[in-house]
């Protein structure tokens, strides 16, 4: 059966609805295209007019699973418009925040939504009946996160503490000392969360991406650092714009990104390990190597490894930041807004993601643009199916679809962010 | 940890118009002061849900549903039972949604002994803050069969 049409209506375990779909001709891919037909959800157009303040707050409303992405990246671009400097009390609670986020989204996507592909089962709710223990520990893990959100964010989901300047209310240490002992526990739960995800079985394949990731110079990056890449990218966020050109697709909602000299690229947990590894934790590197994962990872199927390695790094970054944490006089510094355009570039769980906003002299928006980070990812997924799908093609179909599934499941894609998506059809002819 | 105190739980978004009844009949629940009762709200995340009812004995789940039937229909089900993954609360927001919750919790062994849902059937899940009429009557009913359950 060389040609051939396959349809699969709903793709699971993604956030958000879409489609996929794959032609088949004479046993070799003709067309792959993510499909996101959802709506535009109008984010950017409805902050115009909107004062400056309120950008986090609106904004976070994009995702419910990656919230501080979007408060943070929005507070940074305000701030980088205005010229405001931000105390290191501040900058640490920010990093805390996001050690929160990225400990509850990569538990929620390491655990329940990809380690089931791996093991054979529809969902975690099959997998739970098997292996109860290892979903217990993944809800406490997840749970750990969204202590730290609430803690520091007011709430763990779009939290209300967050502000242009700072936070509304900052946490005394004692507050923060009351879950240490739980994040040291999560510590220890993320180290057998690597070794768990490094003992699946991954397919043999290799991609060679042009990785893209914010990069510091003594920090494995959440709020700040330079856009680098593989090939040679090194810029401040201000000049993203210049390289990076977001394109419309006919057969998808969401803008699709490329570098513009170049093609697609790819951010997320892989890219910012293959830039950053040097920043990581000597634990972190340790367990690594014990695994035998190397410097740089080019299987995206190895990115449930990674999210486990930045998952332990975030359980020792806030265990860190609570340890020296001393509690900031004033919660915020005072903004005086100025006519200006702000950029920012932050690393959500799912990878690097970009705000610009032009602010008027009353500080009210004037224009705002936002590339979260499964837009930026949709053509390398693409390319990673066209690539993947002729290792699989002779499979039983189920299968096939399966793991072509899985492969989209990589990403961790958020189409809500995006927009919303995924049904997988595949047309064989 | 057992808790022998009933808990209530009111779930839904209140910016999509009907599926803020289950947070409506949480809020007016708790204005009762009804002894001996817990009385929470969630966003329809699975995984909260699961840590909020563990160690209880007895829960009540208050959520809007779309089936088919009339607006305001009130359905009740007891869990797991007469709940099937993934039939009618359709509108979650998360990855993991309530029926989710449920057989999750039940393959992990952490399930109240007694758990009663009450779907509300909603008319709108477009964006919004307004109830419609059917749903706010319904909400009062379910109100008052929870004032009678305690």
């Amino acid at each position: 059966m060389r040609n051939k049409t396959i349809k699969v209506d709903y793709l699971a375990r993604v956030e958000g609805e879409g489609a996929l779909y794959l032609k088949i001709k004479n046993n070799e891919v003709a067309d792959v295209q993510l499909q996101i037909f959802e709506p535009p959800r109008f984010f950017e157009a409805f902050l115009r007019g909107r004062p400056y303040s309120e950008a986090p707050d609106i904004t976070a409303r994009i995702c419910g699973i990656c919230p501080v992405a979007y408060q943070m990246s929005a507070v940074h671009a305000m701030e980088n418009a205005f010229d405001v400097e931000i105390p290191s009390g501040i900058r640490e609670l920010r990093r805390l925040l996001y050690c929160g986020e990225w400990i509850e989204s990569h538990t929620l996507h390491l655990y329940m939504l990809h380690a089931p592909d791996f093991l054979g089962y529809d969902d975690v709710v099959q997998m739970a009946k098997d292996h109860p223990d290892i979903v217990k520990k993944a809800l406490r893990l997840k749970k750990t996160g969204n202590d730290i959100m609430n803690l520091v964010g007011g709430r763990e989901i779009h939290p209300i503490n967050v502000k242009v300047g700072g936070f509304y209310k900052v946490p005394a240490k004692k507050d923060l000392m009351k879950i240490y002992d739980e994040i040291k526990w999560a510590r220890d739960t993320a180290v057998e969360t690597i070794k768990f995800a490094a003992s699946l079985k991954f397919p043999e394949f290799r991609q060679e991406y042009e990785c893209v990731s914010l990069v510091h110079p003594d920090e494995y990056p959440f709020n700040e650092g330079r856009i680098i890449s593989t090939k040679g990218i090194d810029i401040s966020p201000e000049q993203y714009d210049f390289h990076f050109r977001e394109e419309h697709v006919e057969h998808s909602h969401a803008l699709h990104s490329r570098i513009r000299e170049r093609d697609n690229y790819l951010v997320g947990p892989i890219a910012r390990y293959n830039l950053n590894y040097d920043k990581l934790t000597p634990l972190c590197k340790e367990i690594a190597e014990e695994i035998g994962l190397g410097h740089e990872v080019y299987n995206p199927f190895k990115s449930i490894v990674v999210r486990g390695i930045e998952t332990l790094y975030s359980c020792e970054e806030a265990l860190r930041i609570i340890e020296n944490y001393q509690m900031p006089d004033k919660p915020y510094v005072d903004v005086e807004p100025s006519e200006a355009t702000g950029y920012a570039c932050t690393e959500a769980p799912r990878g690097m993601i970009y705000h610009r906003y032009r602010v008027n002299s009353e500080g009210l928006i004037e224009d705002a643009k936002i590339v979260p980070p499964t837009s930026q990812n949709q053509k390398t997924i693409e390319n990673d199916l066209r690539n993947f799908v002729p290792t699989v093609i002779n499979l039983p179909e189920k299968e096939m679809v399966w793991k072509c599934e899985q492969a989209v499941r990589n990403y961790d894609p958020c189409i809500s962010c995006a927009t919303h998506f995924l049904k997988l059809n595949i047309e064989r002819e | 940890m057992k808790n022998n105190a009933l808990l209530i739980i009111g779930i839904g978004n209140e910016f999509r118009s009907d599926d803020a009844a289950g947070l409506i009949a949480a809020r007016k629940i708790r204005q009762l002061n009804l002894n001996g009762a817990d009385v929470i709200e969630n966003n329809g995340d699975g995984a909260d849900l699961i840590e909020k009812w563990t160690g209880r004995e007895k829960v009540i789940l208050i959520d809007a549903v779309l089936s088919g039937s009339e607006p305001g229909t009130i359905h009740k089900f007891t869990a797991p039972g007469s709940i099937k993954p993934s039939e009618l609360f359709k509108f979650s927001t998360h990855l993991f949604s309530v029926p989710q919750a449920i057989y999750l919790s039940a393959s992990l062994g952490n399930l109240p002994k007694e758990l009663i849902v009450y779907g509300i059937e909603a008319s709108s899940f477009g964006p919004g803050t307004h109830i419609s009429e059917e749903v706010e009557i319904a909400v009062n009913n379910i109100v008052n069969l929870v004032k009678k359950i305690i």
